[in-house]
């Protein structure tokens, strides 16, 4: 019974483990991020980037671990995103957001002095949920 | 009366200045003709007396959209394991590169930084790569910053080392051996070009693919035989597969000056990247 439903599921299955596969290098490589952990940041957006070939965030807020202040979160190209929902206005300047990510492995200010993020999830002002919000995951910025 | 005759006379001489100032494209062309960039004694790829030039039918038609098939893993956009024996420096580079790897940690993302992915990296970019095969070049655009090759089928030689420009996807020329287009590359710029984790090329390289439509043109196959016999020993061999994709278009991507600003993880791969 159990080979047949593996048989019967073969494909699947490889798919699985493909997708199972840690998508360690994207674009560019994401070996930076600890994608063990995951931040919560709740904060006000100051700027929302809908561009190829990966859309960003900057949100001035509280983080769960590290340092509160500004972060800037990297995403996915906005072509995959859209699956999850997003929209080039989902957010606006001004809005009260709470995003998940998987911080930067080593505590790096950036150039403008924010900290990094590769992003998981969102909560947007409205209650609206994007991506993986339960506070796990793994981002993605393939 | 003469205001009229005078207006009739005015309009004549300036329709005569006109006709006597207008040039033919050719005599345009030759004004310009040191601007337009040129290789003398070969036509143009799209130059309809070339395109028409009697060929014996292609065995096989590239044009559409692919997307490289990553299903049996992410990492399969990569061209090794199995690797070359490795020499000299990418002997050094690529242990460093395997060790970064296996700490998650980031080692030459020259890609990162907006330097051109190039050939074969480019072909196994997570975007699709639009191509479109005429009897004469089969151009390719990666959608990933629409990055541009061109493969001619049209019997030229290579352009003359003494002259050649340098480009990160090289200069390619196909020629057809039976179900099989086989293409060869060289003249690939070096400078921050690797493949896969930081492994570094040489003005050596050179790269074959033997490309093949399988399942009813519904599967791209291209078997990579590369060789720069100042890094590895022998030749570099791996295979990859392309899906056809008809539901979908490449778009507008670019590499822009402050992209990174927003982007946490290309601020932190530029080590081991040349300066």
């Amino acid at each position: 019974m159990f080979i047949q439903l593996i048989k019967h599921n073969a494909t699947k299955l490889l798919l699985l483990t493909g997708l199972l596969s840690v998508p360690v290098y994207a674009h560019h490589s994401t070996a930076a991020f600890d994608t063990e952990k995951v931040v919560r940041i709740e904060g006000t957006i100051t700027q929302f980037r809908w561009i190829n070939p990966h859309a960003s965030i900057k949100i001035d807020g509280d983080a769960s671990e590290g340092i509160d202040g500004l972060w800037t979160v990297e995403m996915t190209a906005p072509n995959i995103l859209l699956r999850q929902g997003w929209k080039r206005n989902s957010l606006n300047e001004g809005d009260k957001v709470v995003l998940f990510v998987n911080p930067l492995k080593n505590t790096v200010t950036l150039n403008d002095g924010s900290q990094g993020g590769l992003y998981i999830g969102a909560i947007l002002a409205d209650g609206t949920t994007l991506g993986q919000t339960d506070g796990q995951g793994q981002g993605t910025a393939d | 009366m003469s205001i009229y005759r005078n207006i009739l006379l005015v309009a004549g001489l300036l329709a005569w200045a006109t006709l006597a100032q207008a040039q033919t494209a050719e005599e345009r062309r030759q004004k310009l003709s040191g601007s337009i960039m040129q290789h003398p004694g070969q036509l143009g790829a799209l130059a309809p007396e070339n395109l028409n030039k009697e060929r014996p039918a292609p065995p096989f038609d590239l044009t559409g959209t692919w997307f490289v098939d990553l299903s049996e893993g992410f990492a399969n956009f990569m061209f090794g394991p199995p690797y070359p024996e490795f020499i000299g420096q990418a002997k050094t580079d690529f242990e460093e590169g395997q060790a970064a790897r296996a700490e998650r940690r980031p080692y030459r993302d020259a890609i990162g930084q907006c330097f051109p992915a190039g050939i074969p990296m480019i072909m196994t970019r997570v975007w699709p790569i639009a191509m479109v095969q005429l009897p004469t070049v089969i151009y390719m655009i990666s959608n990933f910053n629409n990055s541009f090759r061109q493969i001619y089928l049209d019997g030229r030689d290579y352009t003359n080392p003494d002259e050649v420009i340098y480009t990160y996807n090289g200069e390619s020329l196909g020629k057809w051996e039976g179900d099989t287009l086989v293409v060869d590359t060289q003249y690939i710029e070096t400078y921050n070009h690797y493949i896969d984790t930081g492994i570094p090329i040489s003005e050596e390289f050179r790269v074959q693919e033997r490309i093949k439509l399988l399942e009813g043109g519904e599967i791209l196959q291209i078997e990579y035989i590369m060789t720069d016999p100042v890094n590895w020993v022998g030749e570099w061999r791996n295979t990859k597969q392309w899906l056809r994709v008809d539901n979908t278009d490449i778009g507008e991507v670019e590499c822009l000056p402050d992209l990174n600003d927003n982007l946490p993880s290309t601020q932190a791969g530029q080590v081991g990247l040349e300066r």
